[in-house]
């Protein structure tokens, strides 16, 4: 009865409805996955929310983020292409650097290690889509929560030496760089990015071998991963094996065709009349997720409670967090933790709570960056890329 | 005489159960860490890993096979299953993209049909704007 209720109510997609839903892993885990996905657990990796399986797309459940540095077992995974490295030999394995320079090299890791000053700094590392199944319409690509996102250590070497070593010949314009991983078809283009000369030579951009202290997990780019703090994931290239110095401007797919915003002041455009003129993905722009309540967390009428949450932009930092309890009619200033992690990490904050009575709260978080910039409203792109709007999450209090 | 073949019996089985558990160990760790080669010739451990799969499962209906053999070629079909439901004209771009954009060898009539399918599982009614 109840079933033939659902199929004649159902409809056009009612023939879904009925299907067995992909949940058998969603079984006695506290993680909370949205429609159509599950958790899993991988090679390396904690019980993540997948994504997708081949290649691995795996998200961070929020409450890993109570913490400064996002454990490696719990960081995002994101790979555009089935053919990912899952085995890496360091006796085989170079990071070549060739192209436009004086002396091409043919590095491996433990000559990066001993031949060039070691290097640590924490940053966040947060994918192009982080967020893009809010959008409004909903637009087609990797369905991600808010949890393609993390902050960790990063130690290795600074990409400037390696270049310096290599000699820059005159006139060299871009670098490129490419991993281990290939596309399963001939016809594809192999994931490269591409970074200006004067970007790869600053001081920040590094080739890691080490994520919080270890070596990274095969998943999120073993043995090495470009890190380029305040700019989106889609640069930090995984398995870096291929350093290229171009006299000219790479004209790649993954730059001229893939990973576009609108240009203009806050990436956006309208369904019915996208964007003409548009550049490649740059820098982050300033927001903040709120981490608790989340989940199982009770709040209760007259008891105290604490909200907490981060926030992060593209390397300018977080000048102020602001928490609102009514939906936006009035604002309370979060308190910014101690804590220092340099301005490229992950911010915490913290409001004391104590809700008068019980009922639905809404709840929403506004950042102010260093350089000024304040979340505001949420604009559309169809790509879904860099979603940073005020975002609302009502919690209900008992 | 009988207490030696029983001894030995019990050696036997012992050791299998020990030969088990041993695998049924190593089998978890596979499954959570990465297989790690030492060699004195490098100061870091290599690393190794076998990715789990979990293919999902889809309704019968007109397409679903083409649909499963063309698209699960180069990707999981969890690339479906985690989408929201989009109208035709949203599936048609998208199979259209993985032909032109990415060569996928899939030809005009075949695709009609797996945008079928596609709509078929997740589709709605065009957006009005």
């Amino acid at each position: 009865m109840l079933l033939a209720a659902t199929v004649a109510a159902g409809g056009l997609t009612g023939a879904c409805t009925n299907v067995r839903q992909p949940d058998d892993f969603q079984n006695g885990s506290i993680i909370k996955v949205r429609d159509g996905l599950s958790v899993a657990r991988f090679p390396e990796k904690e019980e993540l929310i997948m994504l997708t399986d081949r290649p691995p797309q795996l998200e961070t459940p929020l409450f890993y983020y109570r913490q400064d540095l996002t454990p490696n077992e719990a960081f995002f995974v994101r790979w555009h292409f089935s053919g990912i490295p899952t085995s890496v030999d360091l006796r085989t394995f170079r990071l070549d650097v060739g192209g436009h320079v004086q002396k091409p090299l043919s590095l491996t890791v433990d000559e990066l290690r001993q031949q060039f000053e070691p290097v640590s700094l924490v940053a966040v590392n947060q994918c192009s889509g982080n967020s893009r199944s809010y959008f409004t319409p909903q637009v087609p690509g990797g369905q991600w929560g808010h949890g393609a996102v993390g902050n960790a250590r990063w130690t290795g070497v600074r990409l400037k030496d390696i270049l310096q070593k290599a000699g820059l010949k005159p006139q060299s314009m871009q670098v490129t760089f490419a991993g281990l991983d290939e596309p399963p078809l001939y016809s594809m283009h192999k994931f490269v990015k591409a970074l200006d000369i004067d970007h790869a030579n600053s001081d920040e951009v590094l080739v890691a071998y080490e994520m919080n202290g270890e070596a990274l997990p095969l998943l999120n780019g073993f043995p090495l991963r470009l890190v380029v703090p305040g700019w989106y994931a889609t640069y930090w290239v995984k398995s870096l094996a291929k350093i290229d110095v171009l006299r000219g401007k790479f004209d790649g797919f993954w730059m001229e065709k893939a990973y576009r915003i609108p240009k203009n002041a806050n990436a956006s455009e309208m369904p019915e009349n996208l964007a003409k003129d548009t550049v490649p993905i740059n820098k982050m722009n300033v927001r903040s997720i709120l981490v608790r309540p989340d989940l199982s967390d009770l709040v209760r009428a007259g008891k105290p409670f604490e909200i907490e949450g981060i926030a992060f932009d593209g390397g300018s930092g977080i000048a102020k967090v602001e928490v609102s309890l009514d939906g936006g009619n009035s604002w309370n200033v979060a308190k910014l933790d101690n804590a220092d992690y340099g301005n490229f990490s992950f911010k915490r904050w913290r409001l004391a709570w104590t809700p008068t009575s019980a009922g639905n709260y809404k709840i929403m978080t506004r950042a102010t960056a260093g350089d000024g910039k304040i979340q505001g409203l949420q604009y559309w792109n169809k790509s879904g890329y860099m979603r940073n709007g005020i975002e609302q999450v009502e919690v209900p209090v008992v | 005489m009988r207490l030696k073949r029983i001894n030995l019996f019990t050696i036997l089985v012992l050791s299998a159960v020990l030969y088990l558990a041993a695998q049924v160990k190593a089998d978890n760790a596979d499954s959570k860490t990465a297989k790690t080669t030492e060699d004195k010739s490098v100061s870091v451990k290599s690393k190794s890993i076998d990715l789990p799969y979990y293919p999902p499962d889809f309704p019968p209906g007109k397409g679903r096979e083409l649909f499963i053999s063309r698209c699960g070629v180069c990707h999981s079909l969890r690339y479906i299953t985690m989408q929201p439901d989009f109208p035709e004209k949203t599936w048609t771009k998208e199979v259209d993209k993985m032909i032109k954009t990415y060569g996928a060898h899939i030809d005009k009539k075949e695709a009609r049909e797996i945008v079928d399918y596609l709509i078929s599982i997740k589709g709605k009614a065009a957006e009005k704007h």
